[in-house]
């Protein structure tokens, strides 16, 4: 099973003339083609194919054991596929440049025996980066995070949070090209969430591609231009997510009523639905548009507020990985009223 | 891979295991020794052992003059013999003679020693459970000096005629001191196999601490998304091997300055030790001698590396049983130091010769105490060449997987397996 929204949309450029339209062929900063990976006769990554576009941010999503750190360990050149190619666009020969990638480990730790400053210098000469301007950089991304008076502190007396913090400045200290950041937020609280949420935000701005994998879908949803979803080594949805989003043919209505809303539960045209203190949260079947339920329930509720939206990335994430094999009911081509909404 | 190297050095120069190792640890050796040779003097200084005697032949006088000087020496009891075994508990006495007046007839005597107390393991107490023997000896030499004073014998001839006989051991001034030379040559031999050996263990027990922290801190990740695997343990060995040798030679600086310098004040001989160095300083021993360490010390290294890479927390898995080897193949020649002494071309000394984790040691200590023919030498450096180059290799597979594998060990058919496809 595989699905692919099309590929890439207009996109919007803006100059000194105003805006202009104008079809964009994005320039890719790395290409998986085909690439296999076994162990022992299980297949870790099967058959995987996508590209990552300069500047953007790129959602490598998937269940526990899909697949994504093998295929990211393939990426850095930590494992070598079985079978199939990864290519860069920053190399002359297309193969990987350490010191264009920075990367961030979902299982990761640092020397906790170890001075900060040492450490991070460390990890930048492996980089291939002058100590001197490593410990001046280093410097300063600890002042932007307010850790510099740990500059000459030992790992070990930095808690958790600190120290992952430290691994986000390992991971670009260098300014690579390529990011890639295996469950950033992994560990962090609320408010380190935000922050983490605000320097991948910044990176971007900077120009700087990212690749993220993560479980905080709320997080990821509100962050990546594109997603790959894996299960089981398998490709299971790819694409732009506004796109994939407009693909789901399902709609999620949430209604303030008065009156009585039971009749809601029984109503042909609903998935599943939640009513309570005068709140329906509803899901349409597949293929039912918005405006036919909505003449549906006209008269039997007084309805004092409405939304209806595509369901959250959470959701397709959910579905689509519990389908199992097989295309998943709920997506396939936009509804008419959608193909409109598209075009404007 | 020299990035690597540096860091490893530097990190591990300052922290404070190195610190505590290089002075803290040799001069608490050194307190230790000075402290048992001390004690051991005070042994020798010690009082003698006090025997009670019952005598009833009149002995007393002629074995208490025997005894002078052999730590023993006796009372004369004159109270009962039941007295006798209290005033033993008291720690009067290590045990009493009974001498009856028919002494010279019977020719025997009753030793009774004192009872042994607890588990019994005191080592004076075990001394005179049986009768000493310089005690034995003075009465056989008392019966002797009576029968030939009986077979009328003058006295002061029969006192000359049963005292046993003295041997002056003499010999030519030239062949003592060879012998001193011969002597401290393979001792300093066996130093320097001993000193190899600790620069060996010491830097393999640093690369097998380190490799199992960085793979338990999970550093090694970010680590290998920068360098190779194989750069990355080829840099540990390197950087660490090169720390054991800065502590080697401060050791080495330090030891050499206290034989020197404070030697002659304890008696030992530096000049003969200076001459017996000499043979060490030809350039091409020392040249065999870098050959066989380096190449020694790689061979280690790296399949400690290995080993240390597929390392779990169970103490019972193949790789720990792995890790006890590393740690015995080298020490090997040290356990048969004896045997070389005796029998340096021995078939079976020969054949551990080639085998690459003792060869180093083996080799050093055949060379210093026989001429092994060139050929055995240079067959020996390439085996062990061929070997370290193998190792390498082999290890670095092994490294490469084993140390992104974290929860369990490898069985060895799961090596085996890394060895053959190493592109995980």
């Amino acid at each position: 099973m595989c699905l692919r929204a099309s590929s890439f949309a207009q996109m919007h450029e803006s100059t000194q003339w105003g805006i202009i339209e104008r079809a964009m062929t994005p320039e890719t900063i790395l290409r998986v083609t085909h690439v296999r990976k076994h162990f022992d006769g299980t297949k870790a990554v099967d058959d995987v194919s996508f590209e990552v576009y300069k500047g953007e941010i790129f959602g490598l999503l998937g269940p526990n054991g899909a697949g994504k750190t093998t295929l990211i360990r393939m990426i850095l050149g930590i494992f070598q596929p079985d079978f199939g190619e990864i290519r860069f666009s920053f190399s002359p020969t297309g193969k990987l440049l350490p010191e264009r990638v920075g990367y961030l480990p979902e299982e990761r730790g640092l020397y906790d025996n170890r001075k900060v400053c040492d450490t991070l210098v460390f990890l930048a000469r492996l980089k291939g980066m002058d100590a001197r301007l490593a410990r001046e950089r280093a410097l300063l991304w600890l002042q932007r995070l307010q850790l510099e008076k740990y500059f000459y502190r030992n790992i070990r007396e930095l808690s958790k949070g600190m120290q992952q913090k430290i691994q986000f400045i390992a991971a670009i200290l260098h300014e690579p090209d390529l990011v890639i950041l295996d469950e950033p937020f992994a560990g962090l609280d609320p408010i380190n969430q935000d922050l983490f949420r605000e320097l991948i935000v910044e990176l971007k701005a900077r120009g700087t591609t990212i690749l993220l994998s993560a479980h905080q879908m709320h997080l990821v949803e509100d962050l990546v231009d594109r997603i790959f979803l894996i299960n089981k080594g398998r490709e299971i949805l790819y694409g732009e997510l506004r796109e994939i989003k407009r693909h789901w043919r399902e709609d999620w209505v949430t209604i303030d009523f008065r009156g009585d809303g039971e009749f809601l539960k029984e109503s042909a045209l609903v998935k599943s639905a939640q009513i309570g203190n005068g709140r329906a949260q509803l899901i349409l079947k597949e293929g039912v548009r918005p405006e036919e339920f909505l003449s549906a329930i006209m008269g039997k509720v007084e309805i004092e507020q409405i939304a209806i939206r595509k369901p959250p990335l959470h959701h397709i994430f959910v579905e689509m990985v519990t389908q199992g094999e097989g295309p998943h009911p709920a997506y396939g081509t936009p509804l008419p009223s959608e193909r409109e909404r598209g075009r404007g | 891979m020299l990035t690597v190297a540096r860091w490893e050095f530097f990190q591990n120069l300052k922290s404070k295991t190195f610190l505590i190792t290089t002075f803290v640890v040799p001069l608490f050796s050194l307190g230790l020794i000075a402290l048992v040779i001390w004690i051991a003097r005070a042994a020798e200084r010690g009082e003698a052992l006090q025997l009670a005697i019952i005598d009833r032949a009149g002995v007393f006088p002629e074995l208490s003059a025997q005894l002078r000087g052999s730590g023993y020496r006796v009372v004369l009891f004159p109270g009962s013999e039941a007295e006798l075994p209290a005033r033993m508990q008291r720690g009067e006495f290590v045990g009493y003679l009974v001498i009856e007046s028919d002494f010279f007839q019977t020719r025997q005597a009753r030793y009774v020693p004192k009872p042994r107390e607890g588990l019994g393991f005191n080592i004076r107490e075990l001394q005179s459970q049986g009768v000493p023997r310089p005690v034995r000896d003075a009465l056989s030499q008392i019966l002797l000096a009576h029968g030939l004073r009986e077979a009328g014998v003058p006295p002061e001839k029969a006192t000359e005629l049963s005292q046993g006989v003295q041997i002056i051991v003499q010999a030519a001034p030239e062949a003592a001191l060879e012998q001193l030379k011969a002597g401290i040559t393979v001792g300093i031999g066996f130093l320097i196999i001993l000193l190899l050996l600790f620069i060996t263990m010491n830097s393999i027990s640093w690369i097998l601490y380190g490799v199992i922290s960085e793979k338990r801190n999970r550093v090694v990740e970010l680590v290998l998304s920068s360098i190779r695997a194989h750069d990355l343990m080829t840099g540990k060995i390197l950087g660490l091997g090169g720390l054991a040798l800065v502590q080697a030679f401060i050791w080495a600086i330090v030891g050499l300055t206290i034989i020197f310098v404070g030697g002659p004040y304890i008696g030992l001989p530096t000049s003969v030790i200076s001459l017996a160095i000499l043979p060490f300083l030809a350039w091409e021993k020392i040249l065999l001698y870098v050959a066989y360490f380096v190449l020694g010390y790689l061979f280690l290294a790296a399949l400690t590396a290995a080993i240390s890479a597929t390392l779990s927390d169970d103490p019972q898995s193949a790789s720990s049983f792995g890790m006890s080897l590393v740690f015995f193949l080298p020490v090997l020649p040290v356990v048969l130091f004896s045997l070389v002494l005796r029998n340096p071309d021995h078939i079976a000394l020969k054949v551990i010769s080639f085998f690459p984790p003792s060869t180093p040691g083996m080799m050093i200590l055949r060379t210093a105490v026989s001429s092994v023919p060139w050929w055995e030498v240079l067959l020996s450096v390439v085996v062990l060449a061929l070997a370290t180059y193998g190792m390498m290799r082999l290890a670095g597979k092994i490294f490469q997987i084993g140390i992104l594998m974290y929860g369990k060990s490898p069985t060895l058919r799961e090596l085996w397996r890394w060895v053959r496809n190493p592109t995980h």
